[in-house]
């Protein structure tokens, strides 16, 4: 049942061989790269964000970014955990900027984000709860602390591994374990405490 | 392995992610058979791993085409390729370095009323 981390070798050579046209100039390789790894990379800065546009423009940071940081790619990690490393550290700085402004000091954004987030309740995923509920939650899960709220976002990625959210966020694959066990006690507990589970 | 040292709970966490090593995956499985409390627990726990997967759906992206296009007509200009870059920097500074020295000499022929 353990999820498999292991790459395949003819994919690592695609991969590779792709990283050298992209670094040569070929505009057509990166395109393509950014159409495999856009949607991904949105999910991310959305999970992280809860903010459509801010997800969308973090998304295209990235990609700049990531084009001109691809020399450095030492394939150490697979491109597709080296890319979300970027956009997480991208989605947490724009996250720390945003919770520095006065606007949302004040609370004055918060009108905003019911409007934004309604579009997500038109989902089937999300149409597991209401539009209420997520709001509650989206809450709770803005209040734990960095470290396990990290790695309770990289978990939701159905795909993601222990061993992946580890060389994302650069812990131990143990730390990941403990982590996401106290995020989810602590959500259980507060989310029973409001009737909500 | 971690996972032996861990509490029951956190190898419950880590069973419905499928991330325990088979045998511990086995031990808990038996286990479910026999304890009511542990299924309750492990009921909570998928409850609560729905919901905050539901919470985290992101909305639809715009998607990357508008973005790929961009990039294509501004690739030359704005995001030049690492090669390109590294013979711009060179390339710029010599560029500069000629205009001020025509500059200097044209200002001092003025002076000396050769031009």
């Amino acid at each position: 049942m353990s999820k498999s981390t292991e790459p395949k070798l003819s994919l690592l050579t695609d991969e590779s061989e792709r990283i050298v046209h992209i670094i040569d100039g070929d505009v057509r390789a990166f395109g393509d790269l950014v159409r495999q790894y856009y949607n991904l990379a949105y999910s991310l800065a959305y999970k992280v964000l809860d903010d459509p546009s801010d997800a969308e423009e973090i998304t295209q940071d990235a990609f700049v970014k990531i084009h001109q940081a691809l020399d450095s790619f030492r394939g150490d990690a697979s491109l597709k955990t080296w890319i979300m490393r970027i956009v997480m550290r991208l989605s947490l700085n724009r996250r720390r900027d945003r919770s520095r402004s006065a606007w949302r000091r004040l609370g004055l954004h918060r009108g905003e984000e019911i409007e934004l987030s309604a579009p997500a309740a038109q989902t089937p995923e999300a149409q597991y709860i209401s539009s209420e509920m997520r709001t509650q939650v989206r809450r709770l899960v803005d209040q734990l602390p960095d470290s396990l709220r990290q790695v309770l976002i990289l978990n939701s990625f159905e795909d993601l591994s222990y061993d992946e959210i580890a060389q994302i966020l650069d812990i131990p694959i143990g730390t990941v374990s403990s982590r996401l066990h106290s995020a989810r006690k602590k959500l259980l507990h507060q989310l029973k405490e409001r009737d909500l589970l | 392995m971690f996972f032996w040292k861990k509490s029951r709970q956190q190898q419950l966490s880590a069973y419905i992610d499928g991330e325990l090593p088979p045998p511990q995956e086995m031990r808990i499985g038996e286990q479910l058979v026999f304890d009511d409390g542990l299924r309750s627990q492990l009921a909570e726990l998928e409850r609560t791993k729905a919901i905050i997967s539901a919470t985290l759906t992101p909305t639809p992206a715009v998607g990357p085409e508008i973005f790929v296009a961009n990039l294509e007509d501004a690739a030359p200009r704005d995001i030049p390729s690492q090669k390109t870059r590294r013979h711009l920097a060179p390339a710029a500074l010599a560029a500069a370095g000629i205009l001020v020295t025509a500059g200097i000499t044209l200002a001092s022929l003025r002076r000396r009323g050769i031009v």
